[in-house]
């Protein structure tokens, strides 16, 4: 709860007039809803009346037929603009929302805090953000106007007759209970329920879908769709109760109209008969009692769904706080100085670093310390799960060690502004992340302004070009989820193109040639040594081909790093690959 | 969001079936969506139509109660005209509203649980499909299916469950409501007869215009679901190249795409309900003034010789607002009808696609599947396959049948993958032949067929679960002793130390928390796992491996050559090394260079 009035409070001040002004127009055709019944009501029993006292006009037909147009014209265009206005600034409110949520999403990577699975943490952002739409428009809105509306119909009818309206308040007061009730505390371990179905769901099919190969061959298709089956009878299950409770809560609403007309007429006819009432105001009573219950329809719709609202409130808020943080952490680093890459001087240098996974689990580096001049050449060479890429990884900042220091340039690694960073250094994975898009825009990820001519030459450098200029739409290739399309090694040197058109100082290449056949790899290594000609390098390799033109060979064994001389020996040489 | 937009729009567009009841006598196309929807939901129609009985029937008795109350207040205010006791009439009132919730509820209820219903089977039968399919299927991305499986599904609940009922309601509900109002007076019956079909005509109008709006709405939601999963998969990319901050702009801007798509939606959906409340007020209004000016009795015509009383009058003021509450409903829930069916039309894209699905042939289930024998050869005679114009295997010829290490060569995009994936009958054939033991693959049944043969794919995908349920998909019999054994083949038993846990310890989906090398050492543990393998086809094994690790590999083939046929597809000169046959495949034909004594030559 206290998550959805936190962001309920952030949509009042990012929307102030939207927020205040759609409130208070949504007022105007609710009320005139119930004037124009109410008035209806009243002029027939007048005219009633009259024509009965036989010809005596005691009562204003043009007045009357007057406010009948009023209430009538506030009610129909009141309604369109007072939604038109909400509507819109929630929208535009969930749109920075989204965005919001990604920055959180990213910070919580970059934290290493994330256990996220992808499919999961894409249903949280999508559904759960369209979730927030109903704070405003189904929560704030028809709550407010419903109690505020219900208590100012009850001060004007309290002087024709309080024993008649404090009936209407009654009934309309218990409705407004149950409902509330329905959309409580019992509903939020059922809404609690719906999304981690729905979660499973998404996530058995993607794996049902992405894996069908290995699937198919180890014979677990069948136990994913039978996994998947079960995720869509808990769904099934939890949406039905969902939809009864939605049917029985505007049966609810339906029922009660009918109850408090009946009541409220039953307590008007003994104020009458009491003497406490004149008699013109029966039937006012009794409309305003058909036309009461309206207010909650809308409650009664939204009901159901408040559970879920404040679940995905108390997510959206935690990740906004990350987001948050992140950002501000980047504001305090904007400021710092540019590194300086100056011949001499080293252009990277680590001191005394550790990191381990887990605070429990063994350090896997243990204590390093390395300095690269401008302009140098290092290669680091270990055996596989030595610690080599997770080196490589705390230098481009993707993981945080425990302790040691890092510095770029002379500036410090903590305090380095990300632009700064970025581009100043730059990593060749090994593993490409491909985005389901085109080869153009695939690139430009490195560098947006890139022009048509700058992407080819990369391509060129990278050894795609033939690749690409092959395929009919040229860089508009459209690349499939997961790189589909791309083998391998065609993959590796697109990672390396987009390397090139950032054109760091430093380079860090990971396992630059792993998974290319010999021939590709030479070719890939030659245009990575033109694109890095001048530049500082460090590679993580286990490739003798990589080790050519190395100024300097580091071993990376239980934690630690120790350089070892050149040429080397038969004994480093084994633990190579020598192709 | 969908559900979200349908109670938003509460009151929108209107009376849409009847205008499409007229459009299909003028011959207006459906969408391939509608009818495929019409025919999904069936089975449910005969549930659907009873509840929405039950609820009609609740509706009408609001007749009595409205009667019950106007001859209460008139006989109030007028003691000699026509009366009732007030409280007899409140009990009577009463006990007709529990009937009314009862039959409400009841009929709900029904409607209900005939969408649950249909869902389910539609979730089921999508499962299936997914399921019967080959592998080598190209799909959209797998973002998108899961967000059909849980969303485009979901909206046909409420199309089904809440639109439909109303929609068989709203053909008899007001009709007796205006019988009711016309045995009072014909001059208020005339009023609503022609208000009432004017709403729907002014709303069909726009309602048209909801629909397509709706559509492009929809398309814009799935694409930022896309964008959001693709964007969140390379996070790592992003961070690297400083472009988070330009993929929050892009959400961002697709988000504003999405609200702009949605007010369009919205405002006419707003508009139309505007049109409702204009009918619906000026109904009232009008009603309201001539029963008012017939009681002073300066109007004196519109009911049926004696003048109206004003119990009559009270009772056609009460039902001019119910007479309106059908259409409001409908209205409401039209929305749940454009979402319905534009979920529709996408699950309906999907379905084309599987069944465009080349690849059907090759995977028909033999219906009288031969057993698989233990042992055999594997022969592959004048294999060709091309895909579009480009011929990428062309008359290749294998046989595999002594335990032995055969490695196939070639640069990277030449066939290699594309003849494993015939191997395992993911693809079909365009020509030639691929027979164990000397029956064709397919006699065998393509599931049993591919189950008998280990693979160790280049992207090999890991599920989230533990390890050990990860590797008892190779085989589900083995136990954790079997598990640890295969794990050292593959040299990668760190990773039980690795992670906590052990054979217990979940790993993430992607084989998220592994390396690359990891992955790839451990699904080749998988693939040992399956002792009655038949064949052995590693893609790439040693790619991503350190020297000594990979030497490590190398070795663990070798050791399950012993055994059996292993087919490796690689260029790394350690396997082709200690292969015993090497083979290059270039320019889609397959060459045979000798063993590693000719590979030295």
């Amino acid at each position: 709860m206290r998550s959805s009035l936190r962001i309920i409070w952030l949509l009042q001040k990012e929307e102030p007039l939207a927020f205040w002004g759609g409130l208070v127009l949504a007022f105007v055709p609710a009320i005139a809803g119930i004037a124009l019944m109410a008035v209806s009501g009243y002029f027939i029993t007048a005219t009633a009346l009259a024509g009965l006292s036989a010809g005596a006009v005691v009562y204003s037909t043009s007045a009357a037929s007057n406010s009948i147009r009023l209430y009538a014209f506030l009610r129909i265009f009141g309604r369109y603009v007072e939604r038109v206005i909400t509507h819109d600034a929630t929208f535009r409110f969930l749109a920075n929302l989204r965005s919001g949520v990604f920055r959180g999403l990213v910070a919580r990577e970059s934290n290493g805090t994330s256990s996220q699975r992808s499919a999961t943490a894409l249903s949280r952002v999508v559904s759960d953000v369209d979730q927030l739409d109903g704070l405003f428009l189904r929560l704030v809105v028809p709550l407010s106007s419903a109690t505020i509306i219900t208590g100012l119909t009850l001060v004007i009818l309290w002087n024709y007759s309080p024993m008649a309206s404090v009936a209407l308040g009654a009934v309309q007061a218990a409705g407004l209970t149950v409902l509330a009730r329905s959309g409580g505390h019992r509903q939020k371990a059922q809404a609690r329920k719906l999304n981690t179905a729905r979660d499973a769901l998404r996530v058995r099919v993607s794996d049902l879908v992405r894996g069908r190969r290995d699937l198919s061959v180890y014979g677990g298709l069948e136990q994913q769709r039978l996994a998947a089956l079960k995720a869509v009878n808990q769904l099934d299950e939890v949406q039905e109760q969902n939809d009864l409770t939605d049917m029985r809560n505007q049966a609810v609403v339906s029922t009660m109209s009918q109850v408090m007309v009946a009541v409220t007429f039953l307590f008007a006819a003994y104020s009458y008969q009491q003497g406490q009432m004149e008699l013109k105001h029966i039937a006012l009573f009794a409309f305003v009692a058909l036309a009461l219950p309206e207010l909650l329809i809308s409650i009664a719709n939204s009901a159901g769904s408040w559970s879920k609202m404040s679940g995905a409130a108390d997510r959206v808020r935690s990740l906004l706080t990350s987001g948050q943080d992140s950002e501000a952490l980047q504001n305090a680093r904007s400021s710092s100085e540019a590194p300086s890459f100056e011949a001499g001087k080293d252009a990277l240098s680590l001191k005394n670093i550790t990191f381990a996974y887990t605070p429990k689990a063994a350090a896997i580096l243990d204590g390093v310390d390395l300095a690269l001049p401008t302009a140098s050449r290092t290669v680091i060479i270990g055996p596989s799960g030595a610690g080599k890429s997770t080196l490589a990884a705390i230098v481009a900042r993707l993981q945080t060690p425990q302790s040691g220091s890092v510095k770029i340039g002379g500036v410090e690694l903590n305090s380095l502004a990300e632009d700064k960073l970025r581009a100043a250094l730059t990593v060749v994975g090994q593993r490409t992340q491909i985005f389901h898009s085109t080869i153009a825009e695939n690139l430009r990820v490195a560098r947006e302004d890139a022009s048509d001519a700058e992407l080819w030459e990369a391509l060129a450098h990278a050894g795609l070009k033939e690749l690409v200029e092959s395929r009919q739409e040229k860089l508009e290739t459209r690349l499939g989820e997961g790189g589909l399309g791309l083998s391998g090694g065609e993959g590796r040197r697109l990672a390396l193109a987009r390397a090139y058109l950032r054109d760091p100082e430093i380079w860090v290449a990971d396992e630059l040639t792993e998974g290319l056949d010999h021939a590709t790899a030479d070719k890939v290594l030659a245009s990575f040594r033109a694109m890095t000609r001048g530049k500082t390098v460090l590679m993580v390799s286990h490739r003798a081909s990589e080790l050519e033109c190395a100024d300097r060979v580091l071993v990376l064994e239980d934690g630690k790093l120790n350089e070892v001389t050149l040429p080397l020996s038969d004994e480093i040489k084994g633990r190579l690959r020598d192709d | 969001m969908t559900e979200n937009l349908a109670d938003i729009t509460e009151l929108s567009d209107e009376d849409i079936a009847r205008a499409s009841a007229g459009a299909k006598k003028r011959g207006r196309k459906k969408s391939a969506g509608q009818i495929w929807l019409q025919d999904a939901v069936r089975p449910e129609m005969k549930l659907v139509k009873r509840g929405a009985m039950l609820q009609g029937i609740s509706e009408l008795l609001w007749i009595p109660q409205a009667a019950l109350l106007a001859l209460a207040i008139a006989g109030l205010i007028d003691p000699h005209g026509p009366g009732l006791d007030p409280f007899y009439a409140t009990a009577s009132i009463l006990v007709l509203a529990v009937i009314r919730h009862f039959l409400r509820v009841q009929g709900g209820g029904i409607a209900v649980r005939a969408a649950s219903k249909a869902r389910h089977r539609l979730e089921t039968s999508l499962l299936s499909n997914l399921t019967n399919l080959s592998p080598a299927t190209e799909l959209p991305a797998s973002g998108k299916i899961a967000s059909i499986a849980v969303d485009h599904i979901q909206a046909i609940g409420p199309y089904l469950g809440r639109f439909l009922p109303i929609q068989s309601r709203l053909s008899l509900v007001p009709l007796v409501l205006l019988a009711s109002v016309a045995y009072v007076s014909w001059f208020a019956a005339l009023c609503l007869l022609v208000f009432g079909p004017l709403v729907p005509v002014f709303m069909a109008i726009v309602g048209i215009r909801a629909k397509k709006a709706s559509d492009q709405q929809l398309g814009v939601l799935a694409d930022m679901g896309g964008l959001l999963l693709d964007r969140l998969r390379g996070m790592e990319t992003l961070r690297l190249f400083g472009a988070v901050k330009r993929s929050e702009d892009d959400i961002r801007k697709l988000g504003g795409e999405f609200r702009m798509s949605t007010m369009r939606v919205l405002r006419i959906a707003f508009l139309s309900s505007t049109a409702l409340e204009l009918f619906s007020a000026a109904a009232i209004a009008i009603t309201a003034i001539y029963v008012g000016f017939s009681l002073l009795g300066d109007w004196s015509f519109g009911t049926y010789g004696s003048p109206l009383t004003l119990a009559g009058g009270l009772f056609v003021l009460m039902i001019v607002p119910e007479y309106f509450s059908p259409l409001r409903a409908y209205a409401a829930a039209y929305h749940d009808r454009a979402a319905g069916i534009a979920a529709a039309d996408h699950i309906v894209e999907l379905q084309k696609q599987l069944e465009n699905d080349d690849h059907k042939g090759s995977l028909a289930e033999g219906i009288d599947a031969v057993p698989l024998p233990a042992t055999g050869a594997l022969t592959i005679r004048s294999l060709s396959v091309s895909r579009g114009q480009r011929a990428i295997l062309s008359d290749v010829n294998l046989s595999l049948g002594e335990p032995e290490l055969v490695v196939v060569k070639g640069p990277s995009g030449t066939g290699k993958s594309t003849l494993m994936d015939c191997i395992l009958g993911f693809l079909s054939v365009d020509q030639g032949q691929i027979a164990y033991g000397g029956l064709p693959i397919t006699s065998y049944g393509l599931t049993n067929w591919q189950q008998s043969i280990s693979v160790l794919s280049q992207n090999p995908e890991l599920f989230h679960g533990t390890l050990r349920a990860n590797l008892r998909r190779a085989n589900d019999s083995a136990d954790d002793a079997a598990l640890t054994e295969a794990l050292k083949l593959a040299a990668v038993d760190e990773l039980l130390a690795k992670i906590p846990g052990g054979l217990s310890g979940q790993i993430g989906e992607d084989g998220k928390g592994l390396s690359l090398g990891e992955r790839r050492r451990f699904a080749l543990a998988r693939a040992a796992l399956r002792k009655d393998a038949r064949l052995i086809i590693a893609d790439e094994p040693t790619a991503d491996l350190d020297g000594a690790t990979a030497q490590k590999v190398v070795t663990a083939l070798k050791t399950l050559a012993q055994n059996k046929p292993v087919l490796v597809a690689t260029h790394d000169p350690r396997v082709v090394g200690s292969a015993d046959r090497v083979l290059t495949l270039k320019e889609g034909v397959l060459v045979e260079i000798g063993g590693r004594e000719g590979e030295e030559k």
